[in-house]
């Protein structure tokens, strides 16, 4: 048997020891038995190994779903989810980032509406933990920029950039969940706008309203501020563009400007 | 002038272990080992948990001020039956330029097949397709990095008929033929030579000395099934006393080589971690001491 074919009957028998490769003689006789241990319960040692270890990966990125939703129905969803769900490379870092996607159409998930939403802001939370490092934008350098071209400024958000519009209050959510040890969750009829940052080595969330969000989201499509802040009402007393650009490059928001057209 | 040895030795940067024994540094003792910068010789990682930017960098940048640093990987999968995966090999250059580590190491193992990342270092037939595949990725992998790099013995819970010579002589073969170094894990020896029933002390005495470079220790669980008991690497105890014994042999036959103790679950506090590897250390000086006696006699 080709080492290819061996690598393959191997990966198919961890991942469903009752596959037809487990079943085939010639398969099960590259194996020896030699301290009287059944192939099955080898196999169940790396098994073990190998889901564990993929499920302990995603669990890792949930702590507040997992306090929400509960150890052991969330580790069960993400168990579905690894085997279905296998990694690609080697590199784990994200590994499990389109698990809100897989919550979102879990059957026994339907009583939690909120977790795919909870779960995409934890996602945000984790692959801001490990985005590249960089710099926030330096506000002196938009100094030298004389004022008729200020419209024109594109601002490149940081790589730890990420924004969340949710129809449930997750801000609540990550409060509860930081601040309250047990007790009962009570979910409020309300969305949320947030943004997830990482300006250093801790990542922050932030609760954006409406026009900061409007905004954002513009600059991060690549908009100009003069066609982000047409977005806006101007007859809107709230909206101060000035206070916000203002606001946001203290917080460190934007790694980069540039006025290209 | 200063000459280049001078520079070496005023770097704040240190380049080769002055102890030979160290630990697998884990996210859990970052503060820790800064606070107490405890006198081991080195510390190792694996650079896949280094990949991303953020905490784990920042921490690992500041012990490498303190420590010679070896990084271990987890995830070239060497044993597949496919060519390394550049876009690895290429994030695990960046960290060896930026890290600068004074050994770079993986496993005799597969990992990968398929479109899939199985996440365990599962093993190989010890075949000569297998030495075929193996030494095309680690001659891949060296020529890439442009050095040595080393590689290491796995646990295994399964062995294969079709072996055509005993790991020994697979891990020798490998050497030989790539250039490459052997990190020899005495515990996986001991784990294997249980759950394959072969004599480890007999597997130690035939691995050729000089490719040998850096020894793992760790702790291991037993796995109770109906029919036996299996020995599991799961890197989450004290060393037991019966791979210590085998250490020590170890030690006797390849002299003083960098020594890991490794400890990735139920994680102790650090001092219990070093305590690990003093215990190791006091190994290594005592067979020196016993070899200089030896030497005076002579």
């Amino acid at each position: 048997m080709k080492l290819h074919d061996i690598q393959q009957g191997f990966k198919d028998t961890i991942l469903d020891p009752e596959t037809a490769e487990a079943e085939n003689e010639a398969f099960r006789n590259i194996f020896k038995s030699d301290t009287g241990i059944s192939l099955e319960n080898r196999f169940k040692v790396y098994r073990n190994n190998v889901i564990r270890s993929l499920t302990d990966v995603v669990l890792a990125a949930l702590p507040m779903t997992k306090k929400l939703a509960g150890e052991k129905f969330l580790e069960q969803a993400v168990r579905a989810y690894v085997t279905q769900n296998l990694p690609d490379k080697a590199d784990l870092t994200l590994y499990g980032i389109t698990f809100p996607a897989f919550i979102a159409t879990y059957e026994p998930a339907r009583s939690l509406p909120y977790i795919a939403d909870l779960t995409r802001l934890e996602w945000a939370w984790e692959a801001a933990y490990y985005a590249a490092d960089d710099q926030a934008l330096d506000p002196d350098e938009l100094a030298a920029i004389d004022e008729d071209s200020l419209p024109d400024l594109r601002f490149t958000p940081r790589s730890s950039f990420a924004l969340i519009d949710s129809d449930y209050p997750l801000d609540e959510i990550v409060d509860f969940c930081r601040n309250t040890p047990d007790g009962k969750f009570t979910l409020h009829d309300r969305g949320c706008k947030l943004m997830v940052l990482r300006p250093y080595l801790k990542v922050q969330i932030h609760k954006l309203d409406d026009h900061e969000f409007t905004l954002l989201s513009a600059l991060q499509e690549g908009k100009t501020i003069h066609e982000a802040a047409a977005l806006i009402d101007e007859d809107d007393d709230d909206f101060d563009l000035a206070a916000f650009l203002q606001k946001h490059l203290i917080r460190g928001t934007f790694a980069s400007h540039s006025l290209e057209k | 002038m200063t000459s280049a040895k001078d520079m070496t030795q005023n770097t704040s940067f240190p380049v080769a272990p002055l102890r030979a024994a160290g630990i697998g540094l884990r996210a859990k003792h970052y503060e820790d080992i800064l606070t107490d910068l405890p006198a081991i010789g080195w510390i190792e990682v694996h650079p896949e948990n280094y990949f991303g930017g953020g905490t784990h960098r920042h921490y690992l940048a500041k012990a490498r001020e303190f420590y010679p640093l070896s990084l271990h990987a987890v995830g070239l999968s060497l044993g597949s039956d496919k060519p390394v995966d550049e876009e690895h090999m290429k994030q695990f250059k960046a960290l060896i330029d930026l890290f600068e580590p004074f050994q770079i190491s993986d496993h005799a193992s597969w990992s990968a097949s398929g479109n899939a990342h199985l996440n365990d270092l599962l093993p190989l037939p010890y075949t000569k397709e297998t030495i075929k595949r193996l030494c095309g990725n680690i001659d891949r992998v060296q020529n890439y990095f442009g050095r040595t790099i080393l590689i290491e013995n796995p646990s295994s819970y399964l062995s294969y008929t079709i072996d055509e010579m005993p790991e020994y002589e697979f891990m020798n073969d490998i050497a030989k033929r790539t250039g490459c170094h052997i990190l020899l894990d005495v515990n996986n020896i001991y784990v294997q030579s249980v759950n394959h029933g072969f004599d480890p002390y007999h597997y130690i005495d035939n691995i050729t000395p000089e490719p040998v470079r850096e020894i793992h220790l760790a702790g291991h669980t037993e796995r109770a099934f109906d029919d036996g008991t299996i020995l599991v690497d799961t890197h989450n105890r004290p060393v037991r006393d019966e791979v210590w014994d085998l250490y020590e042999h170890t030690i006797a036959r390849f002299g003083s080589v960098p020594t890991l103790i490794e400890w990735d679950g139920d994680i102790p506090p650090l001092s219990e971690l070093v305590g690990e590897s003093d215990k190791a250390q006091a190994i290594i000086d005592r067979h020196m001491k016993t070899q200089d006696k030896t030497h005076e006699a002579a």
